[in-house]
């Protein structure tokens, strides 16, 4: 215990100097890695018994071992275990992490410990032969290719067959492969293991022509951690050389002749950096992505809302002054909307939808989710609005002669309208971000294209974050403007 | 025009309406006054059917009333020939002056626009406001906009017009001018029931004054009678109040 406090002491006072998490690892007796256990096997998924397990968690526990320590899984989001580990939550990230040189620039690497190579899968019924058959349009429209967004796989169907197929990124792997069997893809590219894996589960689904762009699997390490990482190697190369590593690929149906490359490459690890440097017009390019992707972050906003009020204010005129039975149903519509997450209900209607026939595509699948969604939010706006309309303005506009159903459309709705434009506005703002949501259904948005530069240049953070600023504040600005004309505008008749 | 017999409405144990009869001539301007609580304004709400009463019946512009539930289309073709002024306006805030003056035509009526509009105008420059057509009720001082919702009511054609102290939220100087375009009305022989305490105005113009006391009319008679030589005491004590004493 003394010589616990001792040790720990010692580190502090060390830490400064030649800080090395590897020292930390001896001293908690844990080596923690990050994973995301959502992306699903063979790399790290939940067992029949209900344990983790997979190719990478035997993998962790064996080197885990052989420093002499126990290992810790950290979950995290896919793309963004680098940060995690950075914030330090993790000590390493091992989680079917392609080599880059971008990557090794900020979080350098291991020697590899698999050699992937990417496996094109599509529908059998299609008939799809090649990569170049992708290029055909179908029904008109360029074919859809679902990707895991961020990944290798996604840079790869981006350089071979460029705009000539629609490029959707998704965050996980199972949920590409359904919407392909469902239809709403054409095909996907994933890692062979993905392929190996799951090919049993989707038998509708065939792999298409030979692996391509085959590319190193390889542990992420935080900065400065030299001597954390010389074990990590010394631990693989040994892996390696006794069978461990064949032992554990066979199991999971994933060694291949490959594999029997690594050792020669591990031993000029890294590579040379290959990466050009960047261009100058590289920032513009950047710039034009997160541009456009703001575009669609304006049509989703700019076509949900006036559709969510439009329902909203007829729900809420339902509930108020409909017949009686109408009123239970749009009480639960209401509270379903509002008692439930956006993320569900996107996800319903986009994945869950085709089931029953009802296929949509992703962008106006966006645009519906959010109206819905919103719709619940406007019918409660427009209630209270309603309610707030003086009584005697009722009596004003029934004394003339009106017919209620005269008096609520001439009189009512129109002053409900204008009470309810401050909370209205509000929520138009907050409808812009939540459009970022509609990334879970490879819809991109701002965020989501911010997102996805930071993680192929995680050393522009700075640069990519003013874009994006700027890029938001150049959209609600001028409506913030715009909602303070209405009120002025509008905002008359605020006494009765 | 209007007859009201026996009309009885309770609020609880709290009789408001307790056996109102009241008769009012076509061309008549009929002036009710009274305590606070004595029950004018149910009185006039009934009349138009904005509220409803346990017993007796009320003949009202070729439209019999009964206790009990109604037919709205019937009460709303009932309002369309009865028009009714309220305390507080009630102009509708989203419409200019001669919109809320062509309201009743357009909407209740379905009159072309340019109609209504031009009759509006008319109406408008009658109550004095020719020159504000284009004005929003918030422009418009608490005297404009009373004239507006005259003008408002007189669009309809009404054969009656109910008035709900049409001048207790003015100040004198306004409340003036509001009487003025009353007396007119009254004048040309437009059929009125005026609740209010401005007494110049009810001696100058009523034919019959009715005094409300606790749901019950106390007295009625010709102003010159029921101002100059109340036999009631509760009208000698209404008046001796309203004289400021
Ligand atoms: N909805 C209601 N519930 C209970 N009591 C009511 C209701 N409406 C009116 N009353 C009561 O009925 C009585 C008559 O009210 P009413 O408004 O007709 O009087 P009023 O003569 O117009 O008085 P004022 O001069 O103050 O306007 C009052 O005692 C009032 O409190
Ligand atoms: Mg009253």
């Amino acid at each position: 215990m003394r010589r616990g406090l001792l040790a720990l002491l010692l580190l502090l006072l060390v830490l400064p100097l030649g800080a090395d998490t590897l020292d930390e690892v001896g001293v908690r007796g844990v080596l923690r890695w990050a994973g995301d256990a959502s992306g699903g096997g063979p790399y790290i998924f939940d067992g029949p018994d209900g344990a983790l397990t997979g190719f990478e968690v035997e993998l962790a526990r064996e080197l885990a071992g052989r420093l002499g320590v126990k290992d810790a899984f950290v979950q995290g989001q896919w793309d963004k275990l680098p940060q995690l580990m950075d914030r330090g939550g993790a000590d390493i990230v091992l989680n079917g992490y392609e080599w880059s040189a971008e990557r090794e620039a900020s979080w350098p690497s291991s020697v590899p410990y698999y050699v992937y190579t990417l496996q094109l899968m599509a529908r059998k019924s299609d008939g799809l032969s090649s990569w170049e058959d992708l290029r055909r349009p179908r029904e008109g429209r360029r074919q859809r290719v679902g990707v895991l967004s961020g990944s290798a796989a996604e840079r790869c169907v981006r350089e071979r067959l460029g705009e000539s197929v629609e490029i959707l990124g998704y965050d996980g792997v199972t949920n590409v492969l359904r919407l392909v069997e469902q239809g709403q893809l054409d095909a996907t590219v994933q890692d062979l293991p993905i392929a190996v894996h799951y090919g049993p589960q989707f038998p509708a689904l065939v792999r298409v022509g030979d692996p391509v762009a085959p590319g190193w699997y390889v542990i992420f390490t935080r900065k400065g951690d030299e001597r954390l990482k010389a074990r990590i190697n010394e631990a693989l190369r040994g892996m390696f050389l006794d069978g461990t590593l064949r032992r554990i690929y066979a199991k999971y149906g994933i060694w291949s002749p490959e594999q029997e490359s690594l050792v020669a490459i591990g031993a000029h690890w890294p590579p040379a950096a290959a990466s050009a440097p960047r261009a100058p017009t590289e920032p513009l390019r950047w710039f034009a992505l997160l541009a456009k992707a703001a575009w669609t972050t304006l049509e989703l906003a700019v076509l949900s809302m006036p559709l969510a009020m439009l329902v909203g204010l007829l729900v809420a005129l339902g509930r108020l002054y409909g017949p009686r039975w109408l009123g239970i149903p749009l009480e639960v519509y209401v509270e379903f909307l509002r008692g439930t997450p956006l993320l569900l209900q996107l996800f319903v209607i986009y994945y869950l939808l085709p089931g029953i026939g009802i296929r949509i595509p992703a962008f106006w699948a966006g645009v519906l989710g959010l109206a819905i969604n919103y719709s619940a939010y406007e019918a409660e706006n427009y209630r209270a609005g309603l309610l707030a309309v003086p009584k005697g303005q009722w009596e004003a506009a029934l004394s003339l002669g009106m017919a209620p159903r005269v008096a609520l459309w001439r009189v009512v709705v129109p002053q409900a309208l204008r009470i309810v434009i401050p909370p209205v506005t509000n929520d138009f703002i907050a409808l812009f971000k939540d459009t970022s949501v509609c990334s879970v259904i490879a819809v991109v948005d701002l965020t989501g294209a911010y997102n996805r530069l930071y993680n192929d240049h995680p050393r522009e953070v700075l640069q990519l974050g003013l874009m994006a600023a700027f890029l938001y504040l150049a959209m609600s600005y001028p409506m913030s403007l715009l909602a303070r004309r209405l009120e002025r505008r509008l905002g008359h008749g605020r006494i009765a | 025009m209007i007859e009201a017999r026996g009309i009885l409405k309770s609020h609880g144990a709290l009789k408001v309406l307790d056996g109102i009869s009241l008769s009012v001539a076509k061309g008549e301007t009929a002036v009710l006054l009274g305590p606070s609580g004595g029950g004018k304004s149910t009185l006039l709400r009934c009349l138009n059917g904005l509220e409803t009463f346990d017993a007796g019946q009320i003949d009202v512009a070729g439209h019999r009333l009964l206790p009990g539930r109604r037919d709205e289309a019937e009460l709303t073709a009932l309002r369309r020939r009865l028009g009714m002024v309220f305390q507080q306006f009630y102009l509708f805030p989203h419409m200019t002056a001669l919109q809320n003056v062509a309201s009743g035509p357009r909407y209740a009526l379905g009159r072309p626009r340019e109609e209504a509009e031009a009759e509006a105008q008319v109406l408008l420059a009658r109550v004095g406001l020719g020159t504000r057509a284009q004005a929003r009720p918030d422009q418009l001082s608490g005297g404009q906009q009373q004239r507006v919702a005259i003008a408002r009511a007189l669009a309809m054609k009404p054969e009656a017009i109910l008035f709900d102290e049409p001048t207790s939220a003015l100040d004198p100087r306004m409340a003036a001018e509001v009487t003025a375009v009353m007396a007119d009305l009254a004048r040309a022989g437009q059929t009125m029931v005026v609740v209010t305490h401005a007494m110049g105005f009810a001696r100058a113009v009523a034919r019959t004054v009715h005094v409300l006391h606790a749901g019950r009319i106390a007295e009625s008679g010709p102003p010159e009678q029921v101002f100059t030589a109340p036999r009631e005491d509760v009208t000698k004590a209404f008046l001796h109040e309203a004289s400021g004493g």
